[in-house]
Order: C-alpha cells, then sequence, then structure tokens
C-alpha cells in the first residue's frame, strides 16, 4: 500500500521505510496526526463561515445544529449595508495603501544605501537597526500619541488621518534588512557598469535595483497588507469620526451592537479580502514567511 | 577577498565622487532615520523624561521625580498585573513554544500533503489579531451558543465559563493567540529545517544513529539560533500583550487578565493618568531591555 519512492527531507531516509519497521509505523501516525491537526486548526474559521450564515435563533437552539439549515444570501446584502462596511472598506483600502507604499519606499531606499552605496558610518546604522529588531515597543504608545496628535514646531494634530498608521508602517526594521540582503545578491558590477555609463543613484535603484528586486516587493507589499489590514489599535486611538473607521476598529466596536449571528458575518465580511489574497497568493505569501526562518 | 574588493573600487574612485557617494547615501537613508528617530528612539527618550513630570492631560506641568513610579509600583493592582504578565509569557511558552517545532518537525517527514497542511495552519495567521480575538471571544461565549459549549453539550456535558473563569482566563486568551501564531513559527522552522543537508541524515543512518538521536544531534542543532530567536521573540512579544485582553475580557474577569500592558493603555486612555501610565511603560521596558540584551549575548555566543 505505501510505497515512498522518493523522500528528499526529514529524518527518516527512504530506504528505512521500505520494509514493516517502527520507522515505517512513525511515519504513517506521522502523516495522521499531522492531518489532524491541520483540520483542527480550520475549525474556527470554518465556523466563523457557518455561523455567519445561522439565524439568531438557529444559533441559539438545542440542540446545536452544525450547519445552517438554509443558506440566505440576501444576510449578506442585509449586514454589509448595516454596519457600512462599504465605507469600513474603502478606508482600509487607503490606509493600507499607504502603508503599504510607505513601507516600500522607506525600506528600498535605505536597504539600497545600506548595501550598495554604503556611506561613511553605514556600518553603525546597519547595528542599530540590527539592534532596533528586538526593542520592545510597548511603552511608546504614549508618547507616539502625544507627538501624532501635537506635531512638534508646526503644532499640527493627525487626528482623524491615517497618516499616524502611514508613519509607524514606514519604519520597519526587519523589512529593511531583508531588502539590504537581497540587494546584496545582486551583483556590484551592474551598478558600476551603470555608474561608468554616468547613471545617478536615483536611476541605478529604479532602472535596475527595483526592476530586480519584483519578487521581493511582492512579498513585502503583501505582508505589508496582511499585518495593516485588520488595524484596530492605532485608529482608535486617533480615529473617532465614524465615517472613516477601517474594518478592523469596525469590528471591535460592532461586538456589542450585532446579534450574534449578523456579528459572524461581520467578521466574515472583514476577513475575505484577506483570505482572497491568501488563497490565491498562498505558495508566495508561505515562501515569503519562510525567508524569516532562513535568516535568523 | 571581499574587502580587498572594496579597496580597489575606493581607489579607483576620485575624491569627488568619494564625496558624492556619501551624501547621496545619506540622503537615500535619510526617510528611514528621520522615521527610526520619531518612531522608535524620540518616544522611548520623552517617555522617559515626562514620566518625572505631573501631566495634566498631555501636558507637563510639575516636575515630581520619581513619584509617578512610586504611585505605580505601590498600587494594588501592580504585583497582581505583573503576575498575570509573567503568567501570560510562562503558559505561552509552554503552550506555544515547543508545538510549532515538533509540528515543523513531523511535516518535514511527511512526502504527500504538506502543502495543504501548511496552509491549513498558516491561514489562521493571516487572520487579524482583532478578527481573532473577537471570533474566539464566541468560540468561548460562556453560553450554549459558544462553539466550545456547544460541543460540550453535544456530548452531555455542561456549559462552562471559559474567559469569565478567572483561574484559566490567561490560558485561553493564549490559546487564541497561539492558534493564530503558529503556522508563522512553524514555517520558518520549516525552512531552516530544510536547509540541512541531506547527507547528514544519510551518514548517520549508515553510522546505526536511531531517528531521535539524528534530530538531537543533527536536526536541532543546526537550528539552534533560530530556536533562540523565537524563544526570546516570544517572550518579548507576549511580555507586551494587550490588544487581546482588551478586546476580549478588557481585563476582567475582575482583572483576572489584566497585563502590564493594558494597564498602561487603561492608565493613559480611560484614567486619563498620562505620568503614571509613562512611569508603567518605562518599568516594563526596562525589564524587557533586560531580555534583549540576553538575546544579544547569547545569540553571539551561538552564531559567532
Amino acid at each position: 500500500m505505501l510505497k515512498v519512492k522518493k523522500k528528499e527531507n526529514g529524518v527518516i531516509c527512504a530506504s528505512e521505510l521500505n520494509t514493516w519497521n517502527s520507522k515505517r509505523v512513525a511515519f504513517i501516525l506521522i502523516n495522521i496526526i499531522v492531518i489532524i491537526i491541520a483540520l483542527v486548526m480550520l475549525i474556527p474559521i470554518i465556523w466563523m463561515c457557518l455561523s455567519a450564515f445561522k439565524d439568531t435563533q438557529e444559533f441559539l437552539q438545542k440542540p446545536a445544529t452544525i450547519f445552517p439549515k438554509h443558506i440566505e444570501f440576501g444576510k449578506i446584502a442585509r449586514v454589509w449595508k448595516n454596519t457600512q462596511m462599504s465605507s469600513a472598506i474603502l478606508n482600509t483600502v487607503i490606509m493600507t495603501g499607504g502603508c503599504i507604499i510607505s513601507n516600500l519606499v522607506v525600506s528600498c531606499l535605505a536597504g539600497f544605501s545600506l548595501s550598495k552605496l554604503k556611506p561613511a558610518g553605514w556600518k553603525i546604522i546597519s547595528k542599530i537597526i540590527f539592534i532596533m529588531l528586538l526593542i520592545p515597543m510597548s511603552m511608546s504608545t504614549v508618547p507616539l500619541f502625544m507627538f501624532f496628535i501635537d506635531l512638534p514646531i508646526i503644532h499640527i494634530s493627525l487626528k482623524n488621518t491615517f497618516v499616524p498608521m502611514w508613519i509607524m508602517s514606514g519604519i520597519n526594521v526587519f523589512n529593511i534588512l531583508m531588502v539590504k540582503s537581497f540587494f546584496d545578491g545582486i551583483p556590484e558590477s551592474y551598478v558600476e557598469a551603470a555608474q561608468i555609463d554616468g547613471a545617478s543613484n536615483m536611476k541605478i535603484f529604479t532602472r535596475i535595483m527595483l526592476p530586480l528586486s519584483l519578487p521581493l516587493l511582492a512579498t513585502l507589499a503583501i505582508f505589508a497588507f496582511t499585518v495593516n489590514w485588520g488595524q484596530f489599535f492605532w485608529p482608535m486611538l486617533v480615529i473617532d469620526k465614524q465615517e472613516l473607521m477601517p474594518v478592523g476598529l469596525k469590528i471591535y466596536l460592532l461586538k456589542k451592537d450585532l446579534p450574534i449571528d449578523e456579528y459572524m458575518m461581520a467578521l466574515l465580511l472583514a476577513v475575505l479580502p484577506i483570505m482572497i489574497v491568501f488563497i490565491l497568493l498562498q505558495k508566495n505569501i508561505m515562501k515569503g514567511v519562510a525567508i524569516g526562518g532562513v535568516k535568523g | 577577498m571581499k574587502a580587498n574588493q572594496e579597496l580597489r573600487t575606493e581607489r579607483r574612485m576620485s575624491h569627488g565622487t568619494f564625496i558624492k557617494k556619501n551624501i547621496s547615501g545619506w540622503l537615500f537613508l535619510l526617510p528611514a532615520i528621520i522615521l527610526l528617530y520619531f518612531v522608535i528612539l524620540r518616544p522611548i527618550i520623552q517617555g522617559a523624561y515626562l514620566s518625572l513630570f505631573d501631566l495634566k492631560g498631555y501636558t507637563p506641568t510639575k516636575f515630581v521625580g520619581f513619584e509617578n513610579y512610586k504611585i505605580v509600583l505601590s498600587n494594588t493592582d501592580f504585583i497582581k498585573t505583573l503576575r498575570n504578565t509573567v503568567e501570560y509569557v510562562g503558559i505561552s511558552l509552554i503552550v506555544g513554544y515547543l508545538p510549532p517545532l515538533i509540528i515543523a518537525l513531523m511535516i518535514n517527514e511527511m512526502t504527500k500533503g504538506s502543502g495543504f497542511v501548511k496552509f491549513a495552519l498558516y491561514a489562521p495567521g493571516m487572520v487579524p489579531a482583532i478578527v481573532v480575538s473577537m471570533l474566539w471571544y464566541y468560540i468561548y461565549y460562556p453560553d450554549a451558543s459558544g462553539l466550545l459549549n456547544m460541543a460540550i453539550t453535544a456530548f452531555g456535558g455542561s456549559p462552562q465559563q471559559w474567559i469569565q473563569d478567572p483561574h484559566l482566563v490567561i490560558l485561553y486568551i493564549v490559546i487564541s493567540m497561539t492558534w493564530s501564531g503558529m503556522g508563522g513559527t512553524m514555517l520558518m522552522y520549516l525552512a531552516a529545517m530544510q536547509g540541512i543537508n541531506r547527507e547528514l541524515y544519510e551518514a548517520a543512518q549508515i553510522d546505526g544513529a536511531g531517528v531521535f538521536k539524528r534530530i538531537f544531534k543533527i536536526t536541532l542543532p543546526e537550528i539552534y539560533g533560530v530556536m533562540l530567536l523565537f524563544f526570546c521573540q516570544q517572550i518579548i512579544g507576549v511580555f507586551q500583550v494587550m490588544e487581546q485582553p482588551l478586546a476580549m475580557t478588557g481585563g476582567g474577569p475582575d482583572g483576572a487578565s489584566l497585563s502590564l500592558g493594558l494597564q498602561t493603555y487603561r492608565y493613559a486612555f480611560v484614567y486619563g493618568k498620562t505620568g503614571n501610565s509613562l512611569a508603567l511603560g518605562i518599568i516594563t521596558f526596562l525589564i524587557l531591555l533586560v531580555m534583549t540584551v540576553v538575546y544579544h549575548k547569547m545569540d553571539k555566543k551561538i552564531n559567532g
């Protein structure tokens, strides 16, 4: 029944699985256990999807049902309208879009400088950035909040704008290091050749470095998207206008107002964009996560 | 070799291009440095400085020395909050540190189906933290409509209190965090494991080393660096836990899930005591700074 011809990874070697022995039993058990774990991990998400389509009475009835009795698609539209989901999603798109742009621009500029230009003192900056990787940020909330509601010198408040989120997303030391190490892999000769042709550094950056690192840029963009899409804490602090709230904050505030089944639908609507992106791009996303393990 | 090359390029450059390179190099770094200062460094310095003042709203009114620290430390909740926070960290290490490693070891053995498994394990990691918290809030819902109580009553048991239970609330919050955080860690372990040279295992097999010996003598030593990083990251990350108890329990029942991070937030944004909040933030920061220093010391030992 079980024939393992090729096994390119793992501790157990393929040749050990040809006969019935303890390793073969362990191998089969491992496969079963892992698949069970994987299925269990999906239960909450599946439950969310199923619950979203039940009605309030069905939710509370005993014995509980697993599958909703009838699926009513009208409910999607109803909850979407009641929770003003369109404006929340639009706000989130603007907020997240800005976060992605600021993150990519700052990380790439800094990564390029540290990797190829190496101005005097770049080593100190690299060192500082490396130390910042693990610096605890929890205490910064209040001082940062004070900064955002009253910018020094110009005394402008950034309340009820997305700018605070854009600013904070701009600095991501892990991404700077990732861009730097990716740029390190691009041969020095490309840069030198362009320099001899009289190209400016900006031109080298936009015409050579960026086109060569599109896969990396895509990975960083996807990550910035997933990290920022569900933000609720900072939006809660700086945004108090209903019409500016992103979905994360909306979800947090709706908890008290909606019956449980409609709330499940709201949760589902809030994660849907991110889940679609994940299902479409899962290979790239998981490869991107894995980079962290290799670099670490 | 590489240093030599750099030296040669530098010699080839005239004095003018050397200066130009420096100026444009720093210009490219400028946005990152400005943000680094305003978002990371300045808040720490300013927070430490202002924590010595009495603040009215967000304006300092009077220098009070360590008065804020005294108030915060002598607050009856402080010891409880610190103990809760340590409990968050301890439980998260028990519940969440080894499982991703063990699961990665197991997935690493699979020849088929690992694509689906990785997808299923990482999918919760894509769900935003606030949605995770709210979803688990309803999974733990104390009447029969919560998922867990639904399952229990279906098997004839009686509904449990879950996050309303002061003794176990931290465990349950940590489980919800582990559910979404585990997949990413697992993928990173897996990537590190797949970087290990296959021939090592084959040689070990020929030498007659058993499976567990191979794991402990080959696999784990190769990924010690990653394991240490995740260990410290988890301690530092969970020690700052705030959003999850804020969303799921608000710190309750009766302060049983109150963490230092949440208390810092409450001082500033609920009670309006900015000075106290800053002081507690600095205390948390100093505790964690010790952790960060320990990590960098240990990392040097392992990675050289």
